[in-house]
């Protein structure tokens, strides 16, 4: 019976690890072997040999204050941070509640809103940039109105980071909005019936029924957000390829190893990048503790 | 009859939504209609309805839009393989990690749901260039080998499974081990056809990010262009010598693929994709 039971045991464990394999051996080559390396490099020079002058030269770079080179790509990483925060949290679940309380044609404003997420951002980046283009529909509206020739929108310095602002906000809602809609679908319909009795309107439903019940998402989903602070990189690339003072820090990442192959230097950075957000890693782990019970992930 | 009374919050989020759906939808008919002129005519009156329809320019989308030999048939090809394979790999693995984390308790499961969540709550911004080294060094690097960085276990496609799996019932399971049931077929034969909405759900969203995604294979698979990264290089090495509605047709042939795909699943994905629970 024992050695029954013994046998049962090494099995479990059999399944269990094997189900868990490949994900693990991926685990500890592409991301604990990669940040491990990554985390050398900038300490390398390019012999090889130990050194802190890559780190002396970022260092020095970030003390140029206002005229540093990655301080205006910090800038305008947290320009499209705080503008996919935007459209990722509030205005997505705004547009996933007035789906899910049937505003008149929901069914057809609910194809639209995903196709954000359905078109290629190649094929949307094109399209809305020919929209911009001189003699394109936006130019001949703005000509109209202001009685003044369009600006360049997207190939001058006053206006590319507002322009793809725009375009952000017009192609933001996406898997967030799919999320709050599979949340609000889970609420049950009698809370509603007893709302409606009640004189509960669209937005104090919006507001005091569905944002509380459907919070472990919302919480969850802002909770993600934060972290990525550095990762908004903005479509940069489809743009203006960091021209124009639009460069970010995903895209400056992208050009010094991709293009340039310069990839201590590109670890030196990141090293520095991931240092300024863990003070948002702490506090956003705190947070997710402080979350309710019964939230399951 | 008892008219019913629209409340003006109605009708500003209907005023809102409509404002918007003009917006996509009249960008949508522009590329459309920009895809169906000849070339003078796009410059000439590019805002203008097309004066003669040129379907022929789709056909013609599939021999001139070439980027290092790949015309739009190889492109197609390549996006096909890429993302079914990869969208493939990415759910089979989170499916058969998030199943074992949600369904048993075992020596280990602890730090690895500790490191499930250190991984996507810790991001770490220098590794780009290592990962880059590291995929040209395993001899990865522009081989249909990538598809095997997809295998990964980690981020949100793991955690909607792992929620998924964790709301299912036991007694099913313990009734099929209770008659001699061995642990991959109670997976396979009982919980993964439980699981199959949800499943297929994350596969679709793998599917249309992946058929969209154009950074990934313009690093990693150069030679390999899909209809995103293909069309993405075709620009910007023909920047001032394209047949724009040539080009706009390649654009419109690329983006017809997710979306026939999705208004298929909408309802799947719209009921079947939540993490985060339901407070209550």
């Amino acid at each position: 019976m024992a050695s029954f039971s013994k046998q049962n045991v090494i099995r479990k464990y059999c399944f269990i690890y094997g189900m868990l394999a490949i994900g693990i051996l991926h685990f500890l080559v592409f991301y604990l072997y990669v940040n491990f390396e990554s985390f050398f490099l900038p300490f390398l020079d390019n012999s090889g040999n130990w050194s802190l002058g890559l780190i002396e030269i970022v260092w020095n770079n970030l003390k140029l204050g206002l005229e540093s080179e990655l301080l205006k790509n910090v800038k305008n990483t947290l320009i499209y941070y705080l503008t996919s925060l935007l459209t990722g949290l509030p205005i997505s679940f705004f547009f996933a509640y007035g789906l899910y309380k049937k505003i008149k044609g929901s069914s057809f404003f609910n194809f639209i809103f995903l196709i954000p997420m359905m078109v290629s951002t190649v094929a949307l980046s094109t399209v809305y940039k020919n929209m911009l283009a001189i003699g394109g529909p936006v130019s001949k509206i703005w000509a109209f109105i202001t009685g003044k020739e369009a600006p360049l929108f997207l190939y001058d310095p006053k206006t590319a980071t507002t322009s793809m602002v725009i375009y952000m906000f017009w192609t933001g809602f996406g898997l967030n909005l799919i999320m709050y809609a599979g949340a609000l679908t889970r609420i049950p319909e009698d809370l509603w019936e007893q709302a409606d009795l009640d004189g509960v309107g669209y937005m104090r439903g919006m507001l005091f029924i569905a944002l509380p019940l459907v919070w472990p998402t919302f919480s969850m989903m802002m909770l993600l957000s934060a972290i990525g602070v550095f990762s908004a990189d903005g479509p940069i690339l489809l743009f203006t390829q960091g021209m124009y003072e639009t460069s970010t820090l995903g895209y400056w990442m992208y050009e010094h190893v991709v293009k340039l192959e310069m990839y201590n230097y590109a670890s030196a950075v990141g090293l520095f990048m991931t240092l300024a957000t863990l003070p948002i890693f702490f506090i956003v782990n705190w947070l997710k503790r402080k979350l309710p019970a019964d939230i399951q992930y | 009859m008892e008219i019913r009374k629209i409340s003006p919050a109605r009708i500003f989020t209907f005023i809102i939504f409509a404002i918007y759906a003009f917006t996509m939808v009249y960008a949508l008919f522009w590329v459309v209609m920009a895809s169906l002129k000849s070339h003078e005519e796009f410059i000439d009156f590019p805002n203008a309805l097309p004066t003669s329809w040129l379907f022929s320019n789709y056909a013609e989308a599939f021999n001139l839009l070439d980027v290092s030999d790949n015309n739009m048939f190889s492109m197609l090809f390549n996006s096909v393989w890429y993302v079914v394979g990869a969208s493939f790999i990415s759910t089979a693995v989170c499916c058969m990690a998030a199943y074992v984390l949600a369904r048993f308790d075992f020596k280990g499961k602890k730090i690895i749901l500790f490191i499930e969540f250190t991984v996507m709550l810790l991001p770490i911004y220098g590794s780009q260039a290592t990962l880059y080294k590291l995929v040209r060094q395993l001899n990865i690097y522009n081989s249909p080998l990538f598809l095997i960085k997809s295998a990964s276990a980690t981020g949100q496609i793991f955690f909607i499974l792992l929620t998924f799996f964790m709301t299912l019932p036991k007694a099913y399971e313990e009734s099929a081990f209770l008659d001699g049931a061995g642990y991959l077929s109670v997976f396979v034969k009982i919980m993964l056809p439980m699981a199959m909405p949800s499943v297929m759900a994350m596969f679709i969203i793998c599917f249309i990010s992946g058929w969209n995604d154009y950074m990934t294979p313009l690093i990693y698979l150069p030679d390999f262009p899909t209809m995103a990264s293909g069309l993405y290089v075709y620009e910007q090495i023909s920047k001032f010598n394209m047949n724009k509605p040539v080009y706009f047709a390649g654009i419109v042939l690329c983006v017809i693929p997710p979306m026939v795909v999705f208004t298929i699943f909408r309802n799947k994905l719209m009921t079947n994709v939540t993490m985060g629970g339901l407070k209550g």
